[in-house]
């Protein structure tokens, strides 16, 4: 690569990655401590100048990044990612969090060209149609569940599942207002999971991934408004989590007269699905009544369910695809451990320790 | 004559796993690294990072050097980082010993006629010039491999028998 070619990238990436901050050029310049002066950053961008490494190393210090974010080739931009948000999520928020999808995605395509391999997501309802209703929702779902060869039975880990199907997901553990998102980078995928506490619960972690699933690979009648689009996909992720004819199996095929919170309990705990979502699930497939689910709204507004209500769900939600090419990477001799450390954002003292003979890593 | 030993990361951080600094110094080697090496070290372990200040030379680089640097690092590939570039061509430029244990990095380096050595050839010589018993080195050698570092087996074991033979 020529010189000139490598100070265009690195300015087109320092300016997107200050900007992503939410930095101007004099807050960056004020975040160095004022050892670099604005001119002299403003021509880094421009790419009409080189920083010393001393200098290289403030901005990466500054801007939390390794020299080799800052230095790579060709910046990659995230495309169409859509938050479920709620209404206090800043556009300078949602900026910064896309920064950082970026650099991760910067890592996963420099892993992937390493290794040699390409995105292996297949849109899985390409033949389906377009969904429109409900009952498409629904079928979507069963129509998943055959392509992705799941049967009927309880999905152990969602996003694990998500990974075998080359979908990247990225949990984000800032108290941010926003549910999940959806998007991709060149041809991958991504979903993004907000794990704060105060944002979500492993059950209802597994709802929204399963919702932004159906962002990405349903076809949405073109033209129906937003509150539509996310009942269908609500929908769609009811009915992959619990399908309908597991349900009626579950609770005894015919309608019920009564339901009782604690005979979902079990199920809450075994498919990883809320109690109210389980009611729901109960009225769209017609085991019980609009009136029954009004009931069950009102007993559960009442016992103060609506933030924590009965059941516990151990969930296994967590990506370890990245993790486990960079290992491989490491095993084949195709990386070195700073460069692993660097993919992987992490000191040397990490990925030796993942490297370690224990239980935890064999 | 001074030899020179120029440092990446994985043989400092071995050097403080297994206790080994001060009698490191006793070797008499010039000690050399790179900023980029100083930082990422300090992202594991200050103290390694405040010895590199007292006792090694460390290599800045200019605009230009930085760009030269970069062009070489893509010249090998993606396999290495810019830490790694920087330790491999200061070693190549002045003729000197790179230390490492990075596998993949002692392969590139070979191939560009870079001497290379890892902890396992400074305790060898702490153990011929008697600067440190077989016990200790062994019990070092604990240390270094109970923090994860990638030694080849055989080679450890090798060294353990020629060390504190039972």
């Amino acid at each position: 690569m020529a010189t000139h070619d490598i100070q265009q990238g690195f300015g087109l990436r320092l300016r997107r990655l200050r900007e992503r901050a939410g930095l101007s050029l004099g807050d960056l310049q004020a975040k160095l401590g004022d050892s670099l002066s604005r001119q002299a950053i403003h021509k880094y961008e421009k790419g009409k100048a080189m920083p010393s490494s001393a200098n290289l190393i403030q901005l990466c210090d500054a801007l939390q990044v390794e020299p080799d974010d800052l230095l790579a080739p060709s910046p990659r931009e995230l495309q169409a990612v859509e938050f479920r948000r709620q209404a206090k999520f800043s556009a300078a928020s949602q900026r910064r969090l896309r920064g950082a999808l970026e650099i991760e995605f910067e890592r996963l395509h420099a892993l992937n060209e390493i290794l040699g391999l390409r995105p292996k997501f297949k849109p899985p309802l390409q033949d389906f149609g377009t969904v429109a209703t409900p009952a498409d929702a629904e079928r979507a779902a069963e129509r998943l569940r055959k392509t992705w060869d799941l049967g009927h039975d309880a999905i152990p880990s969602l996003v694990t599942l998500l990974e075998a199907h080359g979908i990247h997901v990225h949990l984000e553990s800032q108290n941010l207002p926003f549910y999940g998102a959806s998007g991709r980078s060149g041809d991958i995928p991504i979903i993004v999971l907000n794990t704060h506490p105060e944002q979500t619960d492993p059950v209802r972690l597994r709802f929204t991934a399963a919702h932004e699933l159906g962002h990405l690979i349903l076809r949405l009648k073109p033209g129906l408004p937003a509150r539509t689009q996310e009942a269908l996909c609500h929908r769609f992720a009811g009915a992959l989590l619990m399908p309908a004819v597991t349900l009626q199996q579950e609770l005894g095929g015919a309608h019920r007269t009564k339901l009782a919170y604690y005979e979902l309990i079990a199920l809450k705990e075994r498919y990883g699905l809320s109690l109210a979502a389980l009611y729901q699930r109960a009225e769209q497939v017609g085991i019980i009544d609009k009136a029954q689910l009004k009931a069950w709204h009102l007993q559960r507004n009442r016992a103060g369910w609506r933030q924590d209500e009965p059941g516990d769900y151990q969930a296994n939600e967590t990506p370890t695809l990245f993790r486990q090419h960079l290992l491989r990477a490491l095993a084949e001799e195709a990386v070195t451990v700073s460069k692993a450390a660097a993919l992987a954002n992490q000191p040397i003292s990490e990925i030796r320790r993942w490297l370690k003979p224990s239980k935890a890593h064999p | 004559m001074t030899r020179i030993a120029v440092h990446d990361s994985s043989v400092l951080i071995d050097l403080s796993n297994g206790d080994l600094f001060e009698a490191y110094l006793l070797l008499g080697y010039e000690t050399l690294t790179t900023d980029f090496i100083v930082r990422e070290v300090s992202k594991d372990s200050q103290p390694i990072a405040a010895w590199l200040q007292a006792h090694a030379t460390i290599t800045h680089y200019t605009p230009s050097e930085m760009l030269a640097l970069k062009q070489r690092q893509l010249a090998v590939g993606s396999s290495i980082s810019l830490e790694d570039a920087s330790a491999l061509y200061l070693a190549k430029d002045i003729d000197a010993l790179l230390l490492t244990n990075d596998q993949r990095l002692r392969q590139v380096a070979k191939k560009l006629d870079v001497q290379v050595g890892g902890i396992l050839l400074l305790m060898d010589a702490l153990h011929t010039q008697r600067l440190l018993s077989g016990q200790h080195l062994t019990a070092s050698l604990d240390a270094i491999l109970g923090q994860g570092a990638r030694l080849p087996a055989d080679a450890c074991a090798e060294r353990r028998r020629k060390w504190h033979p039972k």
